[in-house]
């Protein structure tokens, strides 16, 4: 028989046998079962509550022995960030995204000093980008403010995500979710409810969490992360704090500002006649949660998508429609209609799991993560390019004192500045030696700490990672 | 293309923590969320999946009894078999698509596949084609009639119910119950 692509074989629908033996023991023999039959296949258990993408890890939290970093459930387009902002002419006064979702392009777009314009209809996006933009810096004493709301009986222990009732966890969340709508006002309001957005993305990714009769998340690392997810957004607020205003509006139906550069991410349309968009189901409860009242905003259609695009051509000089499914609309030929010049750019990105939706990281296999990005406008579409922005001081850089995600993202930008050096493009490395002496010092700390999940632009060598030319 | 395990216990009186609720398995791929089997542990929580589509692999309490009661309009794809064993009156399900062989939800190609494992509740494995690879649903298996279904797999689901050895009884000259993991694995080396 031809060998099989099989990559994973995961066991469920477990009888008294496996239910009896201890978990370690379990997924031991089965491993061991696995390496014997199966040599070439990851052979895996599953546990209730645990999720896979195609090929990643499950996240059962107590079972994980990486370390868990919060997940931002929105932003799928973050990877694609720095091309699309190739596009957007250096005179670029502003930026209107209409539907923003949690701005990575408008926080990137903002830090090189362009004043944006944001929307999103869905409270998950709103909340986060206002907090970003809108919000006041919190200080310790509004975090014990904002810890100490008591818990309370909300909408996620009444409304359809009552059972199982008893969770105290629950209790705590809606009790926080009304503290940060009671005991605070206008910005410090923004960046609590900005938090309690970043903290639901990260809770919500395993939905099936709060439908477990056990306790997903315990008082302490509710407090915990929501207490990080309080400094992400100081942070932000330190950065583009005040450049830009975001809305929570129904887009299509509201007047358009006027914009140097529109750049519009419409909700994804699936494959296939007739299909519905699932866009808002995908966030109900939690945007729900976040409201504490139901969220009941219908998906707009493929019409209303078309319909609005003469509506933002018609306030901007260049419009960048940005699709994972451009084969929906005829993106090519309505924009045709609208301005003079239209150009295609497909962009690809390899990207491992599923982090589009905020998981982490695979560091096993990659996929090809496919974009495609529509310019159109009456002058010439050109290319800009921007000076890297220098995300670490090299002077004091000291690899032991930053946290795993950082420093793989610092590895990540020096692989990316040392292949500048190669194409004899400046950074601000004097040269080729200093560069790799800079990434070997991060590289020695990952070997060190030794659970740093990594991008295929590396290799793995004898266990160092290694940057590949 | 993204599994959620909601439930992994079969027919078994003992539960764990990591193993409490009855099999349930939340897909989701091309934009749909299809849920594969409902077992009894989840009756009344249908709401909370609300999934696009759902898929019974047979009639068993442990896959389909967490649809008792549920008046829904989502489609249940199922065997003729498995639909005659769930009632009208308990499952008052108002969108029953009745499935063989090749079928779509919606867009989605799937594959359905008798498989043995019991007389009384005919089984039919689940060959999905997801926006990842091709992945196998076989929870409940003995044997299945043509190992070449295995080929193309990219992922297997398969049934844990026993280990190492098979679990069978003749019921009037056919074989029922479970092949073990091991077995299973033979099966999916071609062997």
């Amino acid at each position: 028989m031809k060998k099989t692509p099989m990559t994973k074989i995961i066991f469920t629908h477990f009888g008294k046998e496996a239910i009896g033996m201890k978990h370690e023991k379990l997924v031991q023999k089965v491993s061991e079962l696995g390496k014997k039959f199966c040599p070439d296949i990851s052979v895996e258990v599953a546990l209730d509550n645990s999720t896979f993408g195609a090929l990643s890890k499950p996240v059962k939290k107590s079972e994980s022995n990486q370390e868990e970093t919060l997940s931002n459930y929105l932003g799928s387009k973050r990877q694609f960030v720095n091309t699309i902002l190739k596009y957007i002419p250096k005179d670029t006064k502003t930026l209107l995204d209409p539907t923003c979702g949690s701005s990575h392009l408008l926080i990137e777009a903002a830090k090189h000093g362009i004043q944006i314009i944001g929307n999103d209809l869905c409270p998950l996006a709103y909340y986060y980008s206002a907090g970003v933009f809108q919000g006041e810096k919190f200080e310790e004493g509004d975090m014990r403010t904002f810890l100490s709301s008591s818990p309370v009986s909300g909408w996620l222990s009444k409304s359809e995500l009552k059972r199982p009732e008893k969770l105290e966890s629950k209790r705590l969340i809606d009790g926080l979710m009304v503290g940060a709508y009671k005991k605070f006002s206008k910005g410090k309001q923004k960046t609590a409810l900005g938090a309690m957005s970043l903290l639901l993305q990260h809770y919500f990714r395993g939905f099936a969490a709060f439908i477990s009769e056990e306790e997903p998340y315990s008082k302490e690392q509710v407090h915990n992360d929501l207490s990080k997810c309080i400094k992400d957004i100081n942070e932000l607020i330190g950065e583009v704090g005040g450049k830009g205003k975001i809305f929570n509006k129904n887009i299509f139906s509201e007047t358009i500002p006027g914009a140097d550069v529109i750049y519009f991410d419409p909700p994804y349309f699936p494959a296939g006649p007739q299909e519905a968009i699932n866009y808002f189901k995908h966030y109900v409860h939690a945007n729900s949660v976040l409201m504490q009242k139901k969220f009941e905003e219908k998906d707009p259609t493929k019409e209303d998508i078309i319909n609005f695009l003469p509506k933002l051509a018609s306030k901007t000089n260049l419009l960048i429609v940005s699709t994972s499914s451009p084969s929906a609309i005829n993106w090519g030929r309505e924009l045709s209609k609208l301005k003079k010049n239209v150009k295609m750019i497909g962009i690809s990105k390899s990207s491992t799991g599923s982090q589009p939706q905020g998981e982490r990281a695979n560091p096993v296999t990659a996929r090809n993560v496919k974009e495609h990005l529509f310019c159109a406008s009456d002058s010439e579409i050109k290319t800009f390019e921007r000076l890297e922005k220098l995300l670490f001081k090299l002077e004091g850089y000291d690899p032991s004192k930053i946290n795993d995600e950082k420093l793989g993202n610092d590895l990540k930008l020096v692989a990316v500045k040392f292949s500048n050096i190669l194409r004899d493009e400046g950074t601000e490395f004097k040269n080729k030696e200093e560069c790799l002496n800079f990434a070997e010092h991060i590289m020695e700390e990952i070997s060190k700490r030794g659970k740093i999940t990594f991008h295929p632009e590396y290799k793995i060598i004898n266990g160092k990672a290694e940057i590949t030319e | 293309m993204k599994l959620t395990f909601l439930g992994t216990r079969g027919e078994a009186e003992k539960s764990s923590k990591f193993h409490k609720n009855h099999s349930a398995i939340r897909l989701e791929t091309h934009d749909k969320i299809i849920l594969l089997d409902f077992g009894a542990s989840w009756q009344g929580k249908l709401k909370f999946v609300n999934p696009d589509y759902i898929w019974l692999s047979h009639a068993h309490p442990d896959h389909a009894l967490g649809l008792k009661g549920e008046k829904t309009k989502i489609p249940v794809f199922m065997s003729k078999e498995t639909s005659d064993r769930l009632p009208e009156k308990k499952f008052p399900l108002e969108n029953r698509r009745i499935i063989r062989d090749n079928f779509r939800f919606d867009s989605i190609k799937a594959r359905e596949i008798s498989v043995g494992h019991s007389t009384r509740a005919p089984m039919s494995g689940l060959i999905i084609e997801t926006d990842e690879g091709k992945v196998g649903y076989f929870p409940d298996v003995l044997n299945v009639p043509d190992k070449s279904i295995f080929k193309e797999l990219s992922i297997y689901i398969g049934d844990g119910s026993s280990l190492t050895r098979d679990i069978v009884r003749t019921i009037k000259g056919k074989r029922v119950g479970h092949a073990s993991m091991t077995t299973q694995m033979a099966l999916l080396q071609g062997k």
